[in-house]
């Protein structure tokens, strides 16, 4: 079965913050669409950027490698990274591997927008 | 108690994920033919299932004892130490101590000082098979900055050790591909060999194995023309015949048998690659390649094939794989082309070149059983050179015999070629064979065949035109006759009465036999 995986960025008019938002499985191709759409963005300079996964249910190994490489980014540039809408199985997932430890959850984008601004 | 219970949950859950994502990686190893991909998402996959960012791949290359990067954005070189490579063979799958580097790997860790600093330090494994190095998985920190546990470790020396066992494996599979993918161009090469030697080897005439030599030569190795240099005993020059490729060429070349490449062939008996230098101009080549064509150590011609064609431009001949093939074919050409000269040595009358009476007396039989078994008609010729004795007289023995040389030319020249048998009946009587032919198409092909010579402008030895004409009897088997003897009895009838009206004529035999 052919995964079809789309992903769209929003960024603050004010250039305070960005989102990324996914719709889909997270695995190598769709990991290194999300790595690349951060990457881009903090080249734009945006140091805070919020993952909105309310579309995917379900990140395999290849999808968390490419999460906490864009969060090592993040904090090399002291940015700030949040995820939001997080499925149960995706949240479980980001527990086990103690990524919530290093960027905040957020039940939906409202807040996960507050949250990085308080930050 | 509660907390306690809690963390071995967390352990085991946590487990349970490496383990899945090992499932993952066994999946890709086994099911990705791409190594470069599957060794990406391997990568991937390990980071992920123990939560590191960063993780290369260094693939040894024995050519050049160097390990390359696969999985980051910088391409990255490391050179290897004879000390250093057998350290990671010795220690394969288990964690190099990076915090106190055992010495095998000083002069590894000092030459490549510049390019490690911007690879992944963490964690270094060895990958090697059966004594075979393989390559190095480095890995960066964990995310949580925390050192691998011991469970951790095991499991990353287990992925090590697959993960040089199928690359190994695929290294093996590549070897393999390539060496099948050889052998099946040499049987391919092998087949068309065959079945060129196979068709050379099928004739007898000497023109037509050239001339299938040539053209065959030239497909065997995408050459765009060549032709055959014919050596003759005592020769200054050697003339190309059966040139293929130089249409616009009227005049056939010829080269001084001093030229240096003809000299190295001729001596060595070797093949000698043609460069711009060795070919003149009016050639229009850049390459080519001289293969000497030989039969028990007597070179007989020069096999020469020029500019082989590559994607619409020239490129030079190949010394390890075209020049074999040639070769094998020149040799296999040779041996046709002796037979084919023994042959015509008994067939083939040695003034004239048309074929002697015996073999034509027996073609004759042949055909005549064929003509009945197939119920078709088979007709001859026989000719005689009208007043012939008074070339002889008036000119000599040698006008005499470059009459006869004419007149048999012309005949070959007017009869169908690989059909028709014309032969030297003896003096200057002469003979055609026409298989498959009924009496009006006989009388149509003598005629033919009589204007022609009656067409020729033999000039004299004084200057003077000679005229040259023959007279011309025509019988047709089961017509006018019932076996071949009779046959030529009718033909020769006819002849007679062509002298008798007057010569330079052709009659049809008058008298039929009863069916």
């Amino acid at each position: 079965m052919i995964n079809q995986f789309a992903i769209t960025t929003q960024k603050d008019p004010q250039g305070r913050f960005a989102v990324i938002h996914t719709d889909g499985y997270i695995n190598n191709l769709a990991g290194e669409r999300i790595g690349e759409a951060a990457s881009l963005l903090m080249a734009e300079g945006y140091s805070r950027l919020i993952i909105n996964l309310e579309k995917s249910t379900v990140i395999n190994s290849i999808g968390i490698s490419i999460l906490i490489e864009i969060i090592e980014k993040m904090q090399e540039i002291h940015g700030v990274l949040a995820f939001c809408n997080l499925t149960k199985t995706i949240h479980k997932t980001f527990t086990i591997m103690g990524l919530t430890q290093y960027a905040a959850l957020y039940e939906n984008e409202a807040q996960a927008i507050r949250g990085v601004l308080e930050t | 108690m509660v907390e306690d219970q809690d963390q071995g949950d967390h352990a085991l859950e946590r487990l349970l994920y490496i383990l899945s994502a090992l499932g993952e990686m066994a999946e890709q190893m086994t099911t990705n033919p791409n190594p470069q991909s599957s060794i990406r998402a391997i990568l991937r996959m390990a980071g992920g299932a123990f939560g590191i960012g960063r993780g290369a791949l260094m693939l040894y290359r024995p050519e050049d004892r160097a390990l390359e990067s696969v999985g980051i954005e910088t391409p990255t070189q490391l050179s290897v130490p004879a000390d250093a490579r057998r350290f990671f063979i010795a220690e394969g799958g288990s964690p190099v101590d990076l915090e106190d580097p055992h010495e095998a790997l000083a002069e590894f860790l000092a030459d490549n000082a510049t390019a490690l600093d911007g690879l992944p330090r963490a964690v270094w494994l060895p990958l090697a098979v059966n004594r075979h190095f393989m390559g190095l998985l480095m890995l960066g920190e964990k995310l949580s900055r925390a050192p691998l546990s011991q469970t951790e470790t095991d499991i990353l020396t287990l992925i090590a050790r697959q993960l040089a066992v199928a690359l190994h494996n695929y290294a093996l599979k590549t070897e393999l591909m390539a060496a099948n993918m050889q052998l099946g161009l040499k049987v391919r090469q092998l087949e068309q060999l065959y079945d060129i030697s196979r068709d050379i080897s099928s004739s007898l005439d000497r023109g037509r194995i050239t001339r299938e030599l040539i053209i065959r030569a030239i497909e065997l190795v995408d050459a765009r023309r060549g032709f055959l240099l014919t050596v003759s005993e005592g020769a200054e020059s050697l003339d190309a015949v059966a040139m293929y490729g130089f249409e616009e060429r009227e005049q056939p070349f010829s080269w001084p048998v001093t030229a240096p490449w003809i000299v190295e062939a001729l001596r060595g008996g070797q093949p000698v690659m043609l460069t711009a230098d060795d070919i003149p101009p009016e050639l229009g080549a850049t390459t080519g390649v001289a293969v000497p064509v030989t039969y028990q150590e007597r070179v007989f011609g020069v096999l020469v094939v020029f500019d082989k064609e590559a994607r619409n431009t020239v490129e030079p001949f190949d010394p390890e794989e075209d020049v074999p093939l040639l070769v094998n074919l020149a040799s296999q050409a040779a041996t046709a082309i002796e037979n084919a000269r023994l042959y015509e040595l008994a067939t083939v009358d040695g003034l004239t070149k048309l074929y002697i009476r015996r073999h034509f007396e027996q073609r004759l039989a042949e055909e005549v059983r064929r003509a009945g078994r197939y119920d078709t008609k088979v007709s001859i010729m026989i000719m005689d050179i009208d007043h012939f004795k008074r070339f002889n007289d008036t000119y000599g023995h040698a006008t005499g015999d470059e009459v006869l040389r004419v007149v048999a030319r012309t005949i070959k020249s007017s009869v169908r070629e690989d059909l028709d048998v014309p032969a030297r009946f003896g003096g200057e009587e002469m003979l055609v064979l026409m298989p498959e032919t009924d009496v009006h198409g006989a009388w149509s092909m003598a005629e033919r065949v009589r204007e022609a010579i009656e067409a020729v402008a033999l000039p004299g030895p004084k200057g003077e035109i000679m005229q040259v004409t023959v007279s011309v009897g025509v019988a047709t088997w089961p017509t006018h006759a019932r076996d071949e003897d009779a046959l030529l009895e009718a033909a020769d009838r006819a002849l007679y009465r062509s002298k008798q009206a007057g010569r330079n004529r052709t009659t049809v035999c008058e008298e039929a036999v009863a069916p």
